[in-house]
Formats: structure tokens, C-alpha cells, sequence
């Protein structure tokens, strides 16, 4: 197994070790809020379309020079005091833009499909590449107050999702509530890995 | 921004665009020398190697062995330096293939360490 | 009347030998004697008639003596007689001798009358001849004179005319062309003054149709120049256009370059900046031609090696050019998008004229307080006369002649540099080296005076060198001679 820590001792000095977790959804769906919610750092880009610079896209959050426009898409970032980076990126919202994924996906712990219930179907296409690729994710359906609200199971059978799949309800603007999203992605890989590795024993 | 003085358009600065076009800072190449992945939350860290001629290293090439001091996680590289994040992967091949730099970490398969998803847990949890 | 007197003389001979003959004169004696009567009277008569009265007056005295009388009869008697003389020999003797002497009498005073008169007719000859002359001798110089003083007045005025003339020619239209040239507004009448007019008329009128046409040689320079204007600002507009799609499409590419991290599709997407990146040189260079300046500006100075490889990345094969400075000095603002243009035109002239599997280096140097940027090639050499026309051309900066479009690459460095002072020439640099066969290569010295500004660290060089970008003599001295950059020394 390739494994995503160091030697601590060639490398002169505190070594992170590295994680990602994509955040994936439909467009506008609230991908930049849910990451904002809880980086240390600010996701400086809106999801938008190929645009020209006449648009004026990249100074108007006014962090100067410092840009995801290098992958073109919203990065946060959590810092853990275990030396640990935990890096959430958002997928480019458009399906042209899926050649990226690939990229992103390598090495991911998993996604985080974000769902709005005004437009549940924008979720197919990322569940359906995650699914291809056999990557864990779970699905987390962004309540804010005027959105229709449904029960879990609904939404499960809305989008033919097998049991296991974890569905959260949350709150992309609240950083509580994507904390429990992430835990619940998390603990949904480690469930799984231990399920594998125990059939594996078996 | 474009303002207009009358004489036609006119863009200073950033408005300008890059000075440099990014295919002009590695040549036109697209691959990495090498052949590293040099993945997004890979970390890199510069040693201090010489390099040998006849590579010559360039402003980029410098920027990045100042960035990565210290273990630099690649994404962060990324994050100061405004170019193309392929272009960067050619440039950090550049400094791989001279011993300039070297890759600590990088993931290839899907994370199946148990040991690192406990770590990103706790830290979530701890939040 | 001579010849009468001659008839008489011989009649006189003719009788004498007669006498002599006791009076026998023979029959053709007595012929001849009839015939000379006959001539005689004849003669006399016709004579008569013909002289003026008081020319006639001494003959018509003998006429009309009586002894005349008994001479004619003494003729008669004798003529129309046969056998001896019936005159008496003393009587004919008196008689023709009077008569013979009155005829010389006659004569003489007829000849001294003739020669009285033509001394006096000679002498009203001579007056009116000397009066005519005289006078005409007058005219001719009164007219002599009046031709002087003309062709004076007419000299003089032409001189005026051509003087006019030639300032026009010489002087007057050429400023006015370069004044055009250079797009200041011309007042079509006060470039055009008359010339001076001349009371000789059809000097005047030369004057006149001169002044016409000069009129209309400048309106027709101010109209050229007018439609070159339009003609120029039609390229510039468009030109500016493509400037600006340009440069959006730049910016669209640059956003696609981010995006894509899969090696291929970037290859393509730079295959097609690089095409873009070309494309947009050559829009800028369009309006620089035209006089205007390009879209990209920078107001803060530019890192020189910045600038160096952007000027690289505008050229076809940028791939063979090698950027090796490691210069940390700065470009002013100002200068950094004309130098560029002026280091692609000059990096892509090297491309073109050397190898294909040649390599090209550019680097700067710092050089006194200037900078120095150099572009080698490996071409083939040009020849010491083709170098120093280049570097003539390069140095005068001259009107574009678009006879020599060819030239245009050099025309817009020229150009270039002339507005920022820079100095850019050509040389020849040997290589020596393992390779045995010479190698020639041409080197550019571009100065211009960059702001060095702080090396990364802070660290400010000198502050000396915020001044306006502008050479000084120095400095281009020191370049020309080869004077070994000196290494400034950076704390």
C-alpha cells in the first residue's frame, strides 16, 4: 500500500501528511459555501462557466495573487494539529470539465455529493462517476430555508441509491453541520475498508 | 478591466496579462520529465543539490525551491504561483530529474491506509 | 552732246581733207559728211530736249547764233552737192570753227554747271545720308539702350520669379510635406505666397499661373496627407480590434490552460496560445506603424528576463531561442511593451537567418549604468557592407518607404528604439572553439536605461537611477568600444 505519510527523519522537519475529499454537486448547488464553511482558507473562485477575461473574474475577491484559478476550481484547506492537511476540493460543476476529475480523484478518501433538493437530478452524473470509479461517497442534501424539504429515504429512492450510502441533511453554510458530513464520509470509508478487509480475511 | 482613453483599449498590468505566456516558461512542454504523477496533495520538498549544467534554472524554478523549504504539500505550490498547475508539473519534473527536489509523498491508489483516515477522523472530530 | 561735237569734228576732217583735195570729196566722203550732219542735228536736238534749261542755255546760245544758221547751210550746201565743195573754204572754216568752239564752249560750261550741280547734289546726298544716318544712329542707340535697361528690368524680374520658384521647390513645399509627414495642419495660403509681381505683363502673367500652381501643389500635399490619415486610421482601428479579440482570447486560453491537466490537451491548448500569442504581436505592430501605441502597458517595472522571454515567446521558433540571463535588474514600465516588440522583431530576424539547428541566446548585462541585451545567432554572416547598412538604417530612423516593405522588421526597430533612446546595432562575433570552421555570429547590443529596482530581499540597489529613461553618451561609447560588462556590485 502506498501509504500517505513520511520519513519523518530525511525530511528535515515536520512533515504533513496529506488527504483530499472531493466535494461534488450539481452547478450552484453550493459547493463554494459548503467548502468556505469550514477551510482556513477562502475558496476563491465561484463555480462559473469558461469565461473571458473581460468578466473580470479573478481580482473580485480581493485576495491579490493568491488563486485556485492554477486548478481552476475551489480548494479549502483544514490544518490539523497532528500534522495533518485535509484538503477539500470542489469539482468543476460542468460536465465538459469531467477530464479533471480524474486528477482530482486519485488518491481521494472520497466525495461528498452535495444535493439540492429544488434540482436532486443534477446529482446523477457525479454519482454516477463516483460509482464508476469506485469511489466512496455519500450524499449530503443542502437544507437552507426555503428549500422543499424530504425525508432521507425519499431522496434514496429518488436517486436509485443503494442502503448503505450514507444521506445527511446539512447545512453548507454552517460549519457544524459540514463537519458531521465529513465525519459521516469518513466513517462510511472506514466501515467500508474494514468490511473489505474482513471478507478479504474470510 | 478595460478602460479606453480615446486611443483604443488599454490594459495595464495584471490587466495586461501574463508577461510571460505560460507555454514560453517551459518551452512548450506539457510532460513531466521523469515521470512523477505529482499529484495535487503530493509534498515536495527542495533539497540543496546545485543544479548541473546545462540546466539552468529559471525565476519559476527558483520560486518553487523557495516555496518548498519546507515540505510543501503540491496544491499549496500552486496556490502562489500563477500558472497553470501543468505547467508546475513540468517545472517540479525539471527539479525532480536535476535532484533539486524531491517527492516525499504521493498517492496513487485509493486511501485504504486505516491509519490515516482514524488521523483525518479525530482531527474532523476535534473540530 | 559730245558725241554732237564729235559729229562736227568730223564733218570739220572730212571738209579739211577735201580742201586739201582742191575741194574733191568723193561720194563716199560725202556720205559720211551727210550722215555725221544727220547725227549731229539729231543728236543736238534729242540733247536739247533732254538737258535742263539752264544746261542748255550755253548750246542753245550756239543754236541760235547766225553763224549756226550759215553753218547748217554750209552743211546742207555740201551734203547734197556733187563734184567740189561749193563752200567757200574760209567762210566753212569761220563757221565750224566758231561753231566747234562754241560747242567746247558749251561743254566746258555745261561740265562746270554738271560738277557745280553734283557737288551739289553730293553734298544734299551727303547731308541727307549723314542726316539719316545720324538719326538712324540715334535709333540704334536709343534702341540699344532701351534694350539694355529691358532685359535689365526683365533679368531682374525673372531672377525675382525663379527665386520664387526655387523657394518653393527647394524650400517651401519639402517643409510643408515634412510638416504633413509628421501630422501637423497646414494653412493651404500662408505656405503659398505669391511671388512678387513684375510691371512687365507677361512676366506677370508667368507670375500669376506660378502662383496658381504652387497653390495647388500644397493643397494637393495637404491632401495626401489627408488621406493618409484616413487611410492610416482605417488600419489602426481594425487593428485595434483585432487587439482587443486578441487579447480576450488570450485570457479565455489562459483560463483553458488551467482547467486541463491531462499533458495532451495542454500541448494543443499552448500550440494554439503561441499561435495566438503571434498573432497579437503582429496587431501591435501594426499599430505601432500607424503611430499609435499598443494596448499593453505596465506602469510598474517589469524583471528584464521577464520582458527578454516574453519578446521570445512571440516568435515562431521560440522553441530554438535560449533566454540566459540571470539578471535581476528591472524595465521601466514605459519601455517594457515597445521593447519587447523590439527584441521579438530582432530575436525572430536571428531565427530566420541562421540554421534551423542553430540555437539563439539572448542575454542581458548590466554595462555602466545601462543595460545591455545581446541576441546570438550562429547565422551565416552578412557581409561588412551589409552590415553597416543595417546598422545605418537602424540608427537614422527614416520615414517608412514602403518600397522596401521587406525591410519593415528593421523600419519598426528603428522606430522603437528612437523612442526610447536605445541604441541597437549589429556585430560580428567570431567563434572560436573545437569546431574547426569558423563560425560567425551577429550580436546586438540593445541599452536602454532599465530602473534597477530591488532584487528579491528588498534590497534596493541604487537610487540614483530614478530618472527619466534617456541615454547618455557615454554609456553608448562604452557599448560601441568592447569594453567587458562590469558586474555591479548589489548589497
Amino acid at each position: 500500500m502506498d501509504l500517505n505519510h513520511f520519513d519523518a527523519a530525511s525530511a528535515g522537519g515536520t512533515v504533513p501528511s496529506t488527504a483530499k475529499i472531493l466535494i461534488s454537486g450539481g452547478f450552484g448547488v453550493g459547493k463554494t459555501t459548503l467548502v468556505g464553511a469550514i477551510s482556513e482558507i477562502r475558496p476563491l473562485r465561484t463555480e462559473e462557466p469558461l469565461s473571458d477575461r473581460s468578466v473580470g473574474v479573478d481580482d473580485t475577491r480581493g485576495v491579490g495573487a493568491k488563486t485556485t484559478t492554477t486548478v481552476a476550481m475551489d480548494f479549502g484547506r483544514i490544518s490539523f494539529p497532528s500534522d495533518l492537511v485535509l484538503y477539500l476540493f470542489g469539482t468543476p460543476g460542468q460536465e465538459r470539465f469531467w477530464f479533471m476529475w480524474d486528477d482530482l480523484a486519485i488518491g481521494a478518501v472520497g466525495a461528498v455529493v452535495l444535493a439540492d433538493t429544488r434540482r436532486v437530478a443534477d446529482c446523477f452524473a457525479s454519482i454516477d462517476y463516483f460509482e464508476r470509479n469506485g469511489m466512496p461517497f455519500v450524499i449530503a442534501v443542502n437544507c437552507f430555508d426555503s428549500a422543499p424539504r424530504f425525508e432521507p429515504d425519499d431522496i434514496r429512492i429518488a436517486l436509485s441509491l443503494p442502503p448503505e450510502v450514507p444521506i445527511v441533511l446539512c447545512d453548507a453554510r454552517e460549519r457544524d453541520s459540514v463537519k458531521k458530513v465529513l465525519v459521516s464520509l469518513v466513517r462510511y470509508v472506514m466501515n467500508n475498508n474494514s468490511r473489505r478487509n474482513q471478507i478479504s480475511i474470510a | 478591466m478595460t478602460t479606453n482613453d480615446g486611443h483604443g483599449d488599454r490594459w495595464f498590468d495584471r490587466e495586461a496579462g501574463p508577461v510571460v505566456r505560460p507555454y514560453a516558461v517551459t518551452k512548450g512542454r506539457t510532460l513531466p520529465s521523469g515521470g512523477a504523477s505529482f499529484g495535487l496533495i503530493d509534498v515536495v520538498i527542495a533539497t540543496n543539490e546545485r543544479p548541473s549544467a546545462p540546466f539552468r534554472p529559471g525565476p519559476e524554478h527558483r520560486q518553487i525551491l523557495n516555496l518548498c523549504r519546507r515540505p510543501t504539500p503540491i496544491v499549496d505550490l500552486t496556490s502562489e504561483i500563477d500558472l497553470p498547475l501543468g505547467v508546475v508539473r513540468v517545472l517540479l519534473g525539471d527539479l525532480t530529474s536535476e535532484g533539486m527536489l524531491r517527492v516525499l509523498s504521493t498517492q496513487k491508489q485509493p486511501v485504504t491506509d486505516q491509519r490515516l483516515l482514524r488521523m483525518v477522523l479525530d482531527g474532523l472530530e476535534s473540530l | 552732246m559730245s558725241y554732237a561735237l564729235e559729229m562736227g569734228s568730223r564733218e570739220a576732217v572730212l571738209v579739211g581733207g577735201a580742201l586739201i583735195d582742191r575741194g574733191q570729196m568723193s561720194a563716199a566722203a560725202r556720205q559720211q559728211f551727210a550722215s555725221s550732219v544727220a547725227s549731229r542735228r539729231n543728236l543736238m536736238s534729242v540733247a536739247l530736249a533732254l538737258l535742263t534749261p539752264d544746261l542748255s542755255a550755253p548750246y542753245a546760245s550756239v543754236t541760235s547764233s547766225p553763224q549756226y544758221q550759215t553753218f547748217q547751210n554750209m552743211e546742207d550746201q555740201i551734203s547734197g552737192g556733187s563734184g567740189p565743195i561749193p563752200v567757200d573754204p574760209a567762210a566753212w572754216q569761220a563757221d565750224s570753227g566758231a561753231f566747234l568752239a562754241g560747242m567746247q564752249k558749251a561743254e566746258i560750261a555745261g561740265g562746270v554747271k554738271l560738277s557745280q550741280m553734283s557737288a551739289s547734289l553730293g553734298d544734299r546726298l551727303v547731308l541727307e545720308a549723314g542726316l539719316a544716318g545720324g538719326l538712324g544712329l540715334v535709333a540704334v542707340i536709343a534702341s540699344i539702350f532701351l534694350l539694355v535697361w529691358f532685359g535689365r528690368k526683365v533679368r531682374r524680374d525673372l531672377t525675382g520669379l525663379h527665386d520664387s520658384v526655387r523657394g518653393m521647390a527647394e524650400e517651401r513645399l519639402p517643409r510643408v510635406v515634412e510638416r504633413l509627414r509628421r501630422g501637423d495642419d497646414v494653412d493651404v495660403l500662408a505656405e503659398s505666397p505669391p511671388p512678387d509681381t513684375s510691371s512687365i505683363q507677361e512676366i506677370s502673367q508667368i507670375a500669376e499661373s506660378f502662383a496658381t500652381v504652387q497653390a495647388a501643389a500644397v493643397a494637393a500635399a495637404v491632401d495626401q496627407a489627408k488621406l493618409r490619415k484616413r487611410v492610416n486610421q482605417v488600419f489602426l482601428n481594425i487593428s485595434m480590434r483585432n487587439q482587443s479579440l486578441l487579447h480576450r482570447q488570450l485570457g479565455m486560453l489562459d483560463s483553458m490552460e488551467r482547467r486541463t491537466s491531462e499533458p495532451e490537451a495542454l500541448a494543443d491548448l499552448f500550440r494554439l496560445d503561441h499561435l495566438t500569442t503571434r498573432m497579437r504581436r503582429h496587431a501591435e505592430g501594426l499599430i505601432i506603424l500607424s503611430g499609435s501605441v499598443p494596448g499593453r502597458g505596465w506602469r510598474d517595472p517589469v524583471p528584464v528576463v521577464d520582458v527578454l522571454r516574453a519578446a521570445v515567446a512571440e516568435v515562431e521558433n521560440y522553441v530554438r531561442v535560449d533566454v540566459t540571463s540571470e539578471s535581476d535588474d528591472l524595465v521601466a514600465g514605459i519601455a517594457v511593451s515597445d521593447v519587447i516588440h523590439l527584441v521579438a522583431e530582432l530575436v525572430e530576424n536571428a531565427t530566420v537567418f541562421s540554421p534551423p539547428n542553430t540555437r539563439i541566446e539572448v542575454r542581458a548585462d548590466r554595462v555602466g549604468t545601462g543595460l545591455v541585451a545581446e541576441i546570438e545567432d550562429r547565422g551565416l554572416g552578412l557581409s561588412p557592407g551589409e552590415l553597416a547598412g543595417i546598422n545605418r538604417r537602424l540608427a537614422s530612423s527614416p520615414e517608412f518607404d514602403l518600397a522596401h516593405s521587406d525591410q519593415l522588421g528593421l523600419f519598426v526597430v528603428g522606430q522603437l528604439a528612437a523612442r526610447h533612446d536605445i541604441e541597437v546595432s549589429l556585430r560580428r562575433s567570431v567563434y572560436g572553439g573545437a569546431a574547426d570552421h569558423h563560425r560567425d555570429g551577429v550580436r546586438l547590443p540593445v541599452r536602454h536605461r532599465g530602473r534597477p529596482g530591488d532584487v528579491p530581499g528588498g534590497a534596493d540597489v541604487r537610487g540614483a537611477e530614478r530618472g527619466p529613461h534617456r541615454l547618455r553618451d557615454g554609456d553608448a561609447r562604452a557599448a560601441d568600444g568592447q569594453v567587458p560588462p562590469s558586474r555591479a556590485e548589489i548589497s
